[in-house]
């Protein structure tokens, strides 16, 4: 349904303050991060940036931020053309950004933490006169003389936003700020958010929850896949144009996709639940079923959970409640995988692989060469006290035929092969065992369309013969081409399970971003 | 008693620069192992000077000035270890080498080079004896103490360097907790990321703090010399353990200067503890020897229990600062 | 008139010449840019410390005359020595406050030269460079001796290799290489795993502390011989060792403390007890053992009196080869020390394996100090490590934790500790610093070798844009941000 109007932002008559005019980044030759966009942000207007993972928006305000510079295209400021090539430069232009990974001292109080680096006389007294003036101004509920160490995350948050502020920044650029929030907590931030307006402050929120766009902002820009879309008004937008514009249209992809066959129920994950010791719930009652020869999608956000979902299953991440258990398939026994260790995992007899995000953090050991690296989950075997490195290497010899890495030889170091070869030789390693369970997150992040594509590959082939593959993905045209069911998560909650061959990117676009209140 | 006490606190200048010094330096993220190569380096800069101005006095034929050679004293010293910290301050912090092992060449350097020089000033009998001189100078005590028995005996009679270590401990308190400079100095040590993203020039700080620091350190050894030894001088191994011992004094006074003064008087204690009860016996001598290692290991086992925010090190002590990793 | 004295005086001047020129200028931006507020304290300040130097300048100058000419008084001492400290104190004040003044107008830009990790160094520039730095080292300490012994600096050097080649001298070389190589073999394990063992002395002390024990209890005293005895001391000094050891890795393991301060500490502790061993052992006596004392319950010699602990070392060196390239414990040390995160990924327990690398590394150790004290010295002291606890800690840092490399290194840390002694004594340099003063600077070029090994400088690419550094380095953070 055509609902956009393409009038490119002249839906407020507030004036224009900054300008962005054909705005391209790219790093490196491959990844074009922003291409051709062009927006405005008013005075005294709170808007947000909306768009999928990896459709710009960060960098994009990343270059207002001076954390970043154009390759081309120009940024006004109140009709002035402006180079900023620093966060100083920013700061003059009255331009200041809340990032998502806080950059505060944790043995310093709030106070201390706002004042740093500037070069005012450092008097107690008058910086927490100045720091209380603005607490009152704004209703932040933040003690300056408490340390950050003491803090929970949305006071830290509060903490960013006030240096921010301190240093007179007129035009505040939030990055996922509810992303660590509690519902309540992201009330207050709202409420505070509205007083800076009210203050005639310009607030840019980058975010992709939906419901926080329709609740807060006045003008909402949409980015997709580093290009702008469109902008329209809050108040003429609702959550269906919203995810249409968000996801476009579906993108048909060649993937082939088999019936399971005899399905069976191989992973049973039932009521999980698991808060941090900042108090939020990153698991919240997640249930489940991975059935065996199915390859079960699981849909959502960065960071709502999928990667500690992952880690317990794996047995590196502890739970609060709840079950995961284990069916082996020839014996027929439910084995119980809660807290247990990797290694426990393994000699139970669970064949279960894991294909991390953090490839060369923890997947694989970049120092190390191909074949010490296909030794990491085998090297204990045998009883002798000596490492058998031959299979590894006749194992890594097959992985580097059959899945084509490029590299010199098998005795090469992995960090020194470029991403594509690195994930294959990750994967590569994993399937080997001819796991019965397989989990993958964000197994083609950052690879070329062949390398992509021989992934979906090895996943489906693993899928035929019988094993339950779990695959966390960020791209919804793949979850919905390769999954046979789909579950999505968000903020720690399962909101829905769908069927891979009957939904819409809309339909997972919305429970992606859906909330119960 | 009071005997003992002021003893101890005699003694324990030579901690208090060493621990101090190194203080300063570990605020700013860095473990300075080459304190005790430092410290012997601060030894034959105090003597280099002192020389200096008794070589100088008696080709006038005069009586040497108290406040020349205290300058000389205070400089040399000072330079000297500035300058030795300044070596590991290059390796440590332009070409981020692993600081343990910076610090541990700097020791061998630093002990060769100060032994050299000593052995240098020392060879000739008549800077031996200058250095002697030159020591009962400086220590003279302030002119009134005697007059005010007991409460003069253990407040006021140090010669001046102890006094200077004190109020070098008190400024460096002050300074750490209450001006910006501190404050900029101890985000560096905490948070390099962090400094450098609101502009702080950390590769100046750290810089300052470890030849500043070094200087003080120097310092230590200059005391021991002219004050503690009465200027004589065997080899530098007696400092080199000193400076080993500073540098577990810093953890024993939670990295905090004011602190540091009863810290330094209490390892003081616990170094002489056995000549001062009059123990002759060597096996027992040797287990008091040994309390103020024994002591730090204590502490260091007990802070690493407890685990309190407050009372860690800085955070990021020991890891060298690179700006592509933000 | 004492020519230090007259050569530091032309330095100060020259320098004190140019921080005036310097704090002129200072002074003169300051003053042009007076309508910002804050440049009203620097501007002062500079201004200031302008005139204490002119004023130094001209005093000194003064007083020099008057010493020069012999006409002078103590007060013209004591005014050319405070001037000189006048300006220095000036100076390093608007250092400082220069530093301060930095932070405020400083734009984040890139550097001219920044540091980059190296990914990979090949074969033929690390032998460069490990070859550059072993004739660099070799020529700087002879040039050091030369001066020191005021020598000819040929002779130093031929003295070098005479001194460790030669004859009789070559066992001796050969007896220190393999004490230090085996000593390296104990510290290398525990440096792959990240665990800054730096506890080596004192390890290899309390193993000839126990060594000591048996020899004079159950040998003088016990008369027990010697067919009995080794074997006892070789299980005391391996117990003894690890125990020494294993203290501070459990401490690591479950509680996170420092351990290069915890073994440091032990070190010290280690030496005292070494001096109640021996005072227990020599009531009233002088504190010093006696070797003669005690050979007959030592170790037995084989062949000539440094094949034994050639011969120790030579398999302890290739046991520490297999194991940590060939074992499954030796892997486990690797995944450990490469990336603790990996290490989780797999199961693998760190704090078991922390406390079984550092309980070899101390059984190791003690037979080092068996090998000393019942072999070589037959008798403990306080030097019986002889440091080598530290020098083997730069031995493997050179050979970046090869256990292959460790041998070509600890050779050439042997050779030349060993042929500058030689050298330096042929000059009639019997002062040991020196040989402390060369070793300490063959230790910074080691550091430097391994930091060109490690690290590539990269120099500002002239750009009509300015480059801010997450740009260039942004290839995968890019993609990955939003």
């Amino acid at each position: 349904m055509e609902t956009t109007t393409k009038n490119n932002g002249q839906v407020s008559e507030r004036p224009i303050a900054i300008q962005l005019k054909n705005i391209t980044k790219a790093f490196g030759t491959k990844v074009v991060a922003n291409k051709n966009v062009t927006m405005d942000i008013r005075k005294g207007e709170i808007l947000s940036v909306l768009g999928e993972n990896g459709c710009g928006k960060t960098t994009l305000m990343n270059m207002l931020a001076g954390i970043y510079y154009p390759d081309s295209g120009e940024i006004f400021i109140n009709g002035e053309p402006v180079s900023i090539s620093s966060p100083k430069d920013a700061f003059e232009h009255k331009i200041g950004m809340v990032h998502q990974h806080f950059k505060l001292v944790d043995v310093f109080t709030a106070a201390e933490n706002i004042t740093l680096g500037l070069n005012e006389k450092y008097n107690k007294k008058e910086i927490r006169a100045k720091v209380l003036a603005m607490k009152e101004r704004y209703g932040f509920n933040i003690d300056p003389d408490k340390k950050i160490y003491d803090m929970s995350v949305s006071e830290k948050q509060t903490v960013e936003i006030m240096k921010v502020l301190y240093r007179g920044a007129d035009f505040l650029i939030l990055d996922e700020p509810t992303a660590v929030l509690t519902p309540q907590e992201t009330q207050k931030l709202f409420s505070v958010i509205r007083k800076m307006r009210d203050d005639g402050k310009s607030i840019i929120i980058i975010t992709h929850k939906l419901h926080e766009v329709l609740a807060i902002s006045d003008r909402v820009t949409i980015l997709r896949k580093g290009e702008y879309i469109d902008t329209i008004a809050t108040k003429d937008a609702n959550e269906q144009i919203l995810t249409e514009m968000m996801v476009g249209k579906k993108i048909e992809l060649n993937i082939d996709r088999t019936d399971p066959v005899n399905a069976e129920d191989r992973l049973i994950v039932e009521n999980v639940s698991y808060t941090n010791h900042e108090g939020r719930k990153i698991l919240d009652s997640v249930s489940f079923t991975a059935r065996s020869g199915e390859i079960l999608g699981i849909a959502g956000i960065s960071g709502s959970g999928q990667r500690e979902l992952l880690e317990a299953i794996a047995g590196l991440q502890k739970i609060d409640t709840g079950d995961i258990l284990y069916i082996d398939p020839d014996t027929k026994e439910t084995i119980d995988l809660r807290s247990k260790t990797p290694l426990q995992i393994r000699d139970l007899g669970v064949r279960l692989s894991f294909v991390p995000e953090d490839r060369l953090g923890m997947g694989l050991v970049g120092n190390m060469d191909i074949i010490d690296n296909m030794m990491l989950r085998s090297y204990d075997k045998g009883s002798s006290m000596f490492l058998d490195r031959k299979a590894p290497s006749d194992l890594a010899d097959n992985v580097i035929s059959g899945l084509e890495v490029v590299t010199p030889s098998s005795h090469t170091q992995v960090r020194r092969l470029s991403g594509g070869n690195v994930q294959k030789v990750l994967v590569g390693r994993e399937i080997s065992s001819s796991p019965k369970v397989l989990m993958a997150a964000y197994p083609v992040r950052g690879l070329d369309i062949n390398s992509s594509y021989l992934i979906y590959n090895l996943l489906n082939k693993q899928k035929v013969s019988g094993a339950a593959v779990l695959f966390v993905g960020e791209d919804l045209d793949v979850l919905v081409a390769l999954c046979d069911r789909i579950v999505v998560i968000n903020s720690g909650r399962i909101t829905g399970i769908v069927d891979g061959r009957t939904t819409t990117k809309e339909e997972v676009g919305l429970l992606m971003t859906k909330t119960d209140n | 008693m009071v005997n003992v006490i002021t003893s101890a606190v005699l003694f324990s200048a030579v901690f208090l620069y060493g621990c101090l010094g190194e203080i300063l330096t570990e605020k700013s993220g860095h473990l300075n192992l080459g304190i005790p190569g430092i410290m012997c380096m601060g030894t034959a800069g105090g003597a280099y000077g002192v020389t200096i101005v008794m070589n100088a006095a008696d080709a006038a034929g005069a009586e040497p000035s108290y406040i020349l050679l205290l300058l000389a004293a205070l400089a040399f010293g000072f330079l000297f270890g500035a300058a030795a910290a300044a070596i590991y301050g290059f390796f440590t912090i332009t070409l981020r080498c692993n600081q343990n092992i910076s610090g541990l060449a700097l020791t061998t350097l630093g002990s060769g080079l100060a032994q050299f020089v000593m052995n240098g000033i020392t060879d000739d009998g008549i800077q031996k004896t200058n250095l002697s001189r030159a020591s009962r100078i400086l220590s003279k005590s302030l002119p009134f103490a005697n007059d005010l028995g007991w409460f003069g005996q253990l407040f006021l009679s140090y010669g001046v360097l102890v006094y200077i270590a004190i109020v070098v401990a008190i400024i460096m308190g002050i300074v750490l907790k209450r001006t910006r400079l501190g404050l900029h100095l101890r985000a560096v040590g905490e948070n390099p990321a962090t400094a450098d993203a609101v502009g702080i020039n950390v590769t100046a700080y750290k810089y300052g703090a470890v030849t500043i620091g070094g200087g003080i350190a120097g310092l230590g050894g200059m005391f021991y010399l002219l004050d503690s030894t009465k200027g004589s001088f065997e080899n530098s191994s007696t400092i080199e353990g000193f400076g080993w011992l500073c540098i577990a004094l810093v953890i024993f006074v939670l990295w905090k200067p004011n602190v540091s003064i009863l810290g330094s008087i209490l390892f003081g204690l616990l170094f002489l503890l056995g000549y001062l009860l009059g123990i002759s016996e060597p096996i027992t001598q040797n287990l008091f020897k040994m309390l103020p290692y024994v002591v730090t290991i204590i502490v260091l086992i007990v802070l690493s229990i407890i685990d309190t925010r407050e009372n860690q090190p800085p955070q990021a002590l020991g890891l060298p600062y690179f700006r592509e990793e933000r | 008139m004492n020519k230090t004295f007259d050569t530091i005086f032309k330095i100060g001047r020259v320098l004190n010449i140019i921080c005036g020129f310097v704090l002129g200028l200072l002074f003169l931006t300051k003053l042009f840019a007076l309508q910002d507020s804050t440049a009203l304290v620097p501007t002062i300040v500079y201004g200031v410390a302008l005139i204490i130097a002119v004023v130094c300048f001209i005093f000194a100058g003064k007083a020099y005359k008057k010493i020069a000419s012999g006409e002078y008084t103590v007060e013209h001492c004591v005014i050319l020595c405070v001037t000189g400290i006048a300006s220095v104190f000036a100076y390093t004040v608007c250092g400082v406050l220069k530093i301060i003044d930095r932070d405020r107008t400083q734009i984040v830009s890139e550097p001219l030269v920044r540091l980059v990790k190296r990914d990979s160094s090949s074969v033929k520039r690390n032998v460069i460079v490990y070859a550059t730095t072993i004739t660099i080292s070799l020529l700087l300490g002879c040039l050091l001796i030369a001066l020191v012994g005021r020598g000819d600096f040929f002779k130093v050097l031929t003295n070098v290799f005479t001194g460790s080649f030669s004859g009789g001298e070559m066992w001796v070389l050969m007896q220190n290489f393999a004490l230090l190589l085996g000593v390296s073999a104990a510290i290398i394990p525990t440096f792959r795993m990240k665990f800054w063992n730096l506890g080596g002395n004192g390890q290899i002390m309390i193993g000839g502390v126990a060594t000591m024990l048996v020899m004079h209890h159950l040998g003088k005293m016990g008369g027990l011989s010697q067919a009995v005895l080794i074997p006892i001391m070789i299980v005391a000094a391996v117990a003894a060792g690890m125990i020494w050891a294993v203290i501070p890795a459990i401490f690591k393991a479950y509680f996170k403390t420092n351990e290069s301060l915890f073994t440091l500490m032990m070190n010290y502790v280690a030496v005292y007890i070494v001096e109640i061993t021996i005072a227990s052992m020599n009531p009233g006596g002088s504190g010093v053992l006696f070797a003669r004392d005690y050979r007959n319950f030592g170790l037995i010699d084989v062949g000539n009196k440094y094949l034994l602990p050639i011969i120790v070392v030579a398999v302890i060196t290739a046991f520490m080869i297999v194991y940590l390239k060939y074992s499954k414990h030796g892997y486990e040390i690797s995944v450990v020390g490469e990336s603790a995160n990996t290490a989780r990924y797999i199961g693998v327990n760190d704090k078991k394996v922390t406390i079984r690398t550092l309980l070899l590394s101390g059984a190791i150790c003690g037979i080092i100090g068996l090998l000393i004290v019942g072999g070589k010295d037959h008798m403990v002291s306080t030097d019986s490590a002889g440091n080598m606890g530290f020098t083997a800690i730069m031995t493997v840092w050179l050979a970046n934790c090869n256990p292959i490399a460790m041998i070509g290194t600890c050779f050439y840390v042997s050779f030349i500790t060993k042929g500058m002694d030689a050298a330096a004594t042929a000059i009639g340099v019997t002062d040991n610093s020196a040989i402390n003063i060369v070793l300490g600077v063959v230790y910074f070029c080691i550091i430097t070798c391994s930091f060109f090994i490690n690290y590539k400088l990269v120099f500002r690419k002239s750009e009509v844009k300015p480059q801010t550094k997450a740009n260039v380095a942004a290839v995968d953070g890019g993609a990955n941000n939003g």
